[in-house]
């Protein structure tokens, strides 16, 4: 994993923390499925897909936005990658 | 004051509401229906295609100037202004920013120049702002989707060609493009309204529709977490500015009656009570337009804080538009209540902005999540506290 994947990893992260409706301290894991846990609402989809793209300068492909792959740091982070590998 | 430069389209939009939509819209209204050589004229002036990605034929307007568009239309006539916000905004901005290649290549050029009129097809009898329960039901079969259900509150659902349709499988929301004429598919024009008498509201049935699966915006499930929310996006947008549009309309309306009309010897603008209707009015014009023209910044600048305070406009414009046409009512008196006056009829259009888009109920809960996370004071880091104390 180079520094710059990790960074973008971890604005993702800061990004979900920011807006997470949770009342005490959460530690989010990684693997935390943001929507299902209620951390976020699936209004949030949206968002996430925007700031990906925003931070990342990849265009996501119509088959990959679908839930599953917003649910997760793991499973933006693997997102990410997907696309930068393909570059 | 330096006059800011006003984009030609927005200009042209003046023109064509002082000239077209606001000496008629008291007859749309009492006739409920915007005719249709009114839309094919707005078509024409490539308003429908105002905020669409001039490769698809759309001008390309940035978010503000299609704000102030929205607002020339919507002061000329409410019922013309909603075209914009479901041909345009709900359908076209959603269709360019999530539809695939193909969709983007057939749909986009026809919407742009308004040879299909497109609406958006989320309420149902019994589900309103609990927009992820549709009962509209899809099934997957072979070679597509077969579609089943009931739509209602369909702004320009009876002239519409083109419908996007949110369905429900399973506890999936999926988002699919129908056109008229799909075998199945029928409208009922619906009448008796309070507001958007012309605005061509419909139920919709579908009964057995096959669509093919090209119909499909997005992909399966993904109906309302990204169709349905960028779409709700980009009309509240719109509403937003739709308020903005009828308390512009219903100041002006106070002030030239209250320059006019005399009382007990004087102007009505010498009462200080008409003064203090009037200086709320001015200032909530003012707050309106400020709200939505830091959206409208931030959606030009991909902001994410769009999102949230697009919210925010849409809810005190809303607001906002409803107590200044109320107030407007209140000022002119008697003549308030007349259809002599556009005010009542102001006032009857503003109070559809609370209910649709989200409800001023749904912004309060979406707001309040936000301000908690927005306004909320964390305590300071370790290492910053430590080294405040040196």
């Amino acid at each position: 994993m180079d520094n710059q994947f990790n960074a973008l990893c971890q604005q993702i992260r800061e990004f979900v923390e920011a807006n997470m409706n949770v009342d005490d301290e959460v530690a989010l894991k990684d693997d935390d499925n943001i929507f299902r846990l209620g951390y976020v609402s699936s209004l949030f989809a949206m968002r996430l897909l925007n700031f990906i793209e925003s931070i990342s300068g990849i265009t996501v492909a119509d088959e990959d936005i679908v839930l599953p792959n917003f649910s997760s740091i793991d499973a933006m982070s693997a997102l990410i990658q997907k696309y930068r590998s393909a570059a | 004051m330096v006059a800011q430069a006003v984009h030609p389209m927005v200009a042209q939009a003046r023109t064509f509401a002082d000239e077209v939509l606001r000496p008629q819209a008291g007859r749309f209204d009492s006739e409920a229906a915007v005719p249709r050589e009114v839309l094919a004229q707005m078509a024409e002036l490539g308003f429908l295609g105002a905020r669409l990605p001039p490769e698809y034929g759309g001008s390309g307007l940035d978010a503000l100037d299609y704000g102030e568009l929205t607002v020339a239309i919507g002061k000329g006539c409410p019922s013309t202004r909603a075209i914009l916000t479901v041909h345009t905004s709900l359908v076209g901005e959603t269709l360019a920013r999530l539809g695939d290649a193909e969709q983007k290549r057939h749909y986009l050029p026809l919407l742009a120049r308004g040879e299909k009129l497109a609406c958006f097809a989320l309420t149902e009898p019994e589900i309103g702002s609990d927009a992820s329960s549709v009962r509209t039901h899809y099934q997957a079969v072979a070679g597509g989707f077969l579609l089943n259900g009931r739509k209602r509150w369909i702004t320009y659902g009876a002239i519409a060609d083109l419908f996007l349709v949110m369905a429900s499988c399973d506890g999936q929301m999926s988002a699919f493009l129908v056109e008229r004429g799909t075998p199945g598919l029928t409208t009922r024009p619906l009448h008796g309204l309070m507001a958007s008498r012309g605005a061509h509201l419909a139920e919709i049935d579908l009964d057995q529709v096959l669509v093919p699966q090209s119909a499909l915006v997005g992909r399966l499930g993904a109906g309302f977490s990204f169709v349905a929310n960028t779409a709700l996006f980009y009309g509240r947008y719109s509403i937003a500015w739709a308020g903005v549009s009828l308390a512009e309309a219903a100041l002006e309306e106070m002030v030239g009656y209250a320059r006019k009309r005399e009382q007990f010897g004087k102007k009505l603008r010498q009462h200080q009570l008409v003064q203090a209707m009037l200086t709320d009015a001015v200032a909530g014009v003012q707050v309106g337009r400020a709200l939505c023209e830091k959206v409208g910044r931030a959606i030009d600048a991909a902001a994410d804080e769009a999102v949230n305070e697009v919210n925010v406009a849409k809810y005190v414009t809303s607001r906002l538009g409803v107590q200044i046409t109320s107030d407007a009512v209140q000022l002119l008196g008697a003549n308030g209540i007349s259809e002599e006056y556009p005010v009542a009829r102001l006032y009857r259009e503003a109070k559809v902005l609370e209910i649709i888009e989200g409800s001023t109920q749904i912004q309060q809960m979406l707001i309040s999540d936000y301000g908690v996370r927005r306004y909320r004071v964390l305590p300071p880091k370790r290492e910053v506290a430590r080294a405040a104390r040196g």
